[in-house]
Parts: C-alpha cells; structure tokens; sequence
C-alpha cells in the first residue's frame, strides 16, 4: 500500500474559517461560503485556481455542498461530498491532499460544513439492537470510559475535569470558539451531573460552522507565487476501522494503531510532536489519547496534564485551539478546523495561544464506526 | 425502516434468562447481539451462523450512574458487562445497585405492568 511518504511533497497554504456557534438561522451556505473566501484569502488565491473540491459533513444532506460552492462561481470542476461521521472533515481533507499528492491536481479544496440538523442514525437501519441501546447515549459510553479509567489508574473525578479547563482556557482565547470563556475547577464541576462523573462542561457543545483548507503540490506553489515560509507539509495521513480489539475500548485501540501508521509514514516519534489536536468531544478522551499516542505513559495522562504537560507552553501542546469542548465540534468541520489550527500554529500566526517552537504537528479524529483518522503536518524549514 | 425482532433473550425452566445470541463455526465465538448478515470477526455467513442461547452471566467491566435521558426515568445505572460466554453487553442493573468494576453479575427478569424486562443484579445484592 503506498502512502504520502511515496508521493510528491503536499502542502497546506490557505486556511478558513467561519466560527464555531451555537444553532442559529444561519444557512449553511453562509457558514461555508465564509470558510472558503476566508481560506481563498489566506492563500492569496481566487475560486478559478481550485482544480477540485471535497466537501466534508455529517447532516445537512444529499447535495447540500453543491449548492453552496456555486455561490463561488459555477467553475466546472470535480467536486464530491463525503461522510464519515464525526471523522467527515478529516476525510474530505485525506482525499484531497492524495489527490493532490498523486499528481491528478495542482490546488484541491478540503472543507466541512455542517448545522445542527435532524440526527438520523444509519447504523440503527442495520436493525442489530442490544438489550439497552435505547438507554446508552454517547455520553454515557464515555461516563462508562471515564470510571473504568479511574478505577485502573486512580485517577479523581477532580483530575479528568481538569481537561475541560485547559481546553476552556485555550478556547477563551480562540475567536472561532464556540465557548470563549474562562471556567475554574468548580465550574467545570458545578452540577448537574450529565452521566457518572461527567458535567456539562466536560462534553463537547452541539453546534454549527464551518472550515476550509487549500492544499497544493510544488508545481501550485510556484504557479500561484506561494511564500514557501506559510506553506505547511502534510507528512502523513493515516486512516484506520474497526477491528476485533476484544476488551480494550474500540476507539483508544484504533488511536493507537493509527497514530503508530502515521507516526511510521512521517518517520517521526511522539516527542516529535509539539502540537496535539485531539478528538475531545468528552473530557476523559483527551487523557485515553495522548497515552495511546504515546505522549505519556500509560496511566499517567492526568497526572501530568495537571503538571501543564499538555498546556500550550507544555511539552506538548494539547488542543490550543479549545479543543472540542471548548472550540465547539459541529461534525463536518471539526477535522479541518484542526488542521487549520495546527497549520496556524506551525506558522507562528497563533497569537496569545501560540505553542513555542512549533515545528511539527498532529491532528487526530475518532468517529462513528469506529473509524479514525491521524495526519501529521511539518512547518517550513526556517 | 427498523425491521421486527424476536425477543433478545427467553428463560430456562428454572425461569433464569437465557440471551439469544449466535454462534460462528467459521471462528467459534459466541456472539450477541443475534444478526443473519455475517460474523463481525470472521465473516462467516449463511448455516455458518447458528442461534445458541447463551446464559445472562458475566463480569461488570464498567458501569455509569445517567442522569439525562429523553424519556427514561432518572437516575438509573448501565453497566458494561462481558457475559462468560464472550461476548460484551450492555444492560440496566436492578434499581438501587451500587456496582464495582470486577462484580460479578447475572440477569433477571422484572415484570414491568404487563410486559417483563430484563435487569441485572450484581452478586451479594439483594434481587427485587
Ligand atoms: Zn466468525
């Protein structure tokens, strides 16, 4: 099987956004149009250079994207929606940049866009029903996480909440967060409890947005005069499914898995990786992460989470962007507004949220499936 | 479009409930939930997979006391629970359980206005 580490070198040069909110009247096709003029801007490029486009989302429905991206101009090129769960925007940004990679493309659109539309379940049509599924939540999938993890590494309940003020600090900062606020400890741990131990503030908000990135080969680079110092390589993408993991958690069991492929595509180890974005859509996911990442030891996330590890200025900056609890996680856009928040950070463009040194970066999102999908991006040598 | 279902479980003589789950000659597990698309481990299809009733007995190897639900009554406790014969379910624990991780427990039916739903009860505590 090949990878990007075989195939020409493949950059990110424009990212976009328009900020993650809680469900107003606004059309989709605002939220995105806003992303990509945005993402078109920051590349200093315009509509015509884009040879293709992938639109990630998770609700909005059949054809939605087409009928955004006319507003841009009626260009003619190939376009394709893709769904893959909360892993949607993750994977419209792994094709285009293969795309590109493999040669058929100079300049390729990644966005996701999504509002906070009727759920409706596919894997519920399989009509396969366990004896509870009408009682379990994903909440309470994780609640069940949360004190397993607790009773295998003695980690407290104070500990893990200690996730959500991190993120939240880091969010506060971020002005495409949906939660922009500060929180203490005892806010985040304020009743009323959600399932077990885990509080409003320890789960990801719903809401709506969207997100845009441009990727280019060399050949883009040159062609549309693209300052080589904010072009960021994309040095892998490692994308993974379900497997019979037996009792380990199917999520933390296909992190680990697909971060080690794309730890070995980009030839890189974790310490590596100065910048994290994680699929945080609850507090304790964070922590079950960066150990299967092999960020820390096994069992040791919380304790040095809360020695500032993972703060921005830590060894490793974890979520900078708020993360999914506090930067919002509205499915389609969730995986490409990583990205941009790692590109942003690997430019040195992030501001009061900015992670020292920044030279290598990871994004990281879980999904419904389970699939996975880990991509590790580099900043331009200096 | 949900398609209709038997029962996921019935009971033995002695009235003890008993899970309808499968079992794959192509890897021999035992599976629950049943299903007649293929086996998730091997693939195996068609007379390969056949319904064996597999004993409402296992291990607690999570639990979560939930306090938001739609339209279910709160609080109540689910319990992740890894049935001897394999397989991992999900279940509600009788009312009133206070769980540890590695308690054993086993399955029991509560009549519920007409209709019976099945429960666990966690070993050395009292069953409704
Ligand atoms: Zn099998």
């Amino acid at each position: 099987m090949k990878t990007l580490s075989d195939m020409r070198p493949v950059y990110v040069v424009g990212i976009g956004l328009h900020p993650y909110q809680n469900r107003s009247q606004t059309s989709y096709v605002t939220l995105g149009l806003r992303a990509v003029r945005e993402a078109l801007a920051d590349a200093a490029i315009t509509w015509p250079d884009v040879e293709s486009a992938y639109v990630g989302n998770a609700l909005i429905g059949m054809a939605a994207g087409a009928a955004m991206l006319r507003y841009l101009g009626a260009t003619g090129i190939p376009f394709a929606q893709v769904e893959n769960a909360s892993a949607s925007g993750s994977t419209a940004f792994r094709h285009a940049a293969h795309e590109v990679a493999a040669g058929y493309t100079d300049v390729s659109l990644a966005m996701g866009v999504d509002t906070v539309d009727q759920w409706r379940s596919g894997p519920a049509k399989a009509g396969v029903r366990g004896l509870a599924d009408h009682l379990s939540a994903p909440f309470t999938h994780f609640a069940m996480l949360t004190q397993k993890y607790m009773d295998e590494t003695g980690a407290t309940p104070e500990q893990i909440a200690k996730v959500a003020v991190k993120n939240h600090r880091n969010g506060a900062f971020n002005p495409y967060a949906q939660r922009q606020q500060v929180r203490t400890l005892e806010e985040v741990l304020a009743p009323p409890l959600i399932s077990g131990v885990l509080t409003r503030l320890q789960c990801t908000p719903v809401g709506e947005g969207a997100a845009a990135v441009i990727v280019m080969s060399e050949e883009g680079l040159t062609r549309h005069g693209i300052p080589r110092s904010r072009a960021v390589q994309v040095l892998a993408s490692a994308s993974r499914s379900e497997q019979p993991f037996g009792r380990e958690n199917g999520d933390v069991a296909l992190t680990r898995a697909t971060t080690l492929e794309a730890y070995a595509q980009a030839s890189v180890e974790p310490r590596d990786i100065d910048v994290v974005e994680v699929h945080d859509a609850f507090s304790i996911e964070e922590l079950l992460y960066v150990e299967a990442m092999g960020f820390c030891k096994p069992g040791g996330a919380a304790a040095e989470l809360e020695a500032g590890a993972f703060d921005i200025g830590g060894r490793h900056a974890v979520s900078p962007s708020g993360g999914l609890i506090a930067m919002g996680h509205p499915l389609g856009p969730t995986g490409v507004g990583q990205v941009a928040e790692v590109v942003r950070q690997l430019r040195g463009e992030a501001g009061v949220r900015q992670q020292p040194n920044a030279r290598m970066g990871l994004t990281h999102m879980v999904g419904i499936g389970p699939v996975c999908l880990v991509h590790i991006l580099r900043a331009a040598t200096a | 479009m949900e398609t209709v279902r038997p029962p996921l479980w019935i009971t033995d003589e002695a009235g003890a409930p008993l899970l309808r789950g499968m079992h794959c000659s192509g890897c021999g597990a035992d599976l629950f939930p049943p299903q007649e698309y293929g086996c998730i481990r091997c693939g195996a299809y068609g007379d390969r997979l056949r319904e064996r009733d597999l004993p409402a007995v296992g291990t607690v190897l999570s639990f979560a006391e939930v306090h938001v639900h739609q339209s279910h009554p709160v609080p109540f406790t689910l319990a992740e629970i890894e049935l001897d014969a394999g397989p991992i379910v999900r279940a509600a624990l009788a009312p009133g359980s206070r769980p540890r991780i590695g308690q054993r427990a086993r399955g029991l039916i509560v009549a519920d206005e007409g209709d019976a739903r099945l429960e666990f009860a966690l070993a050395g505590e009292a069953q409704s």
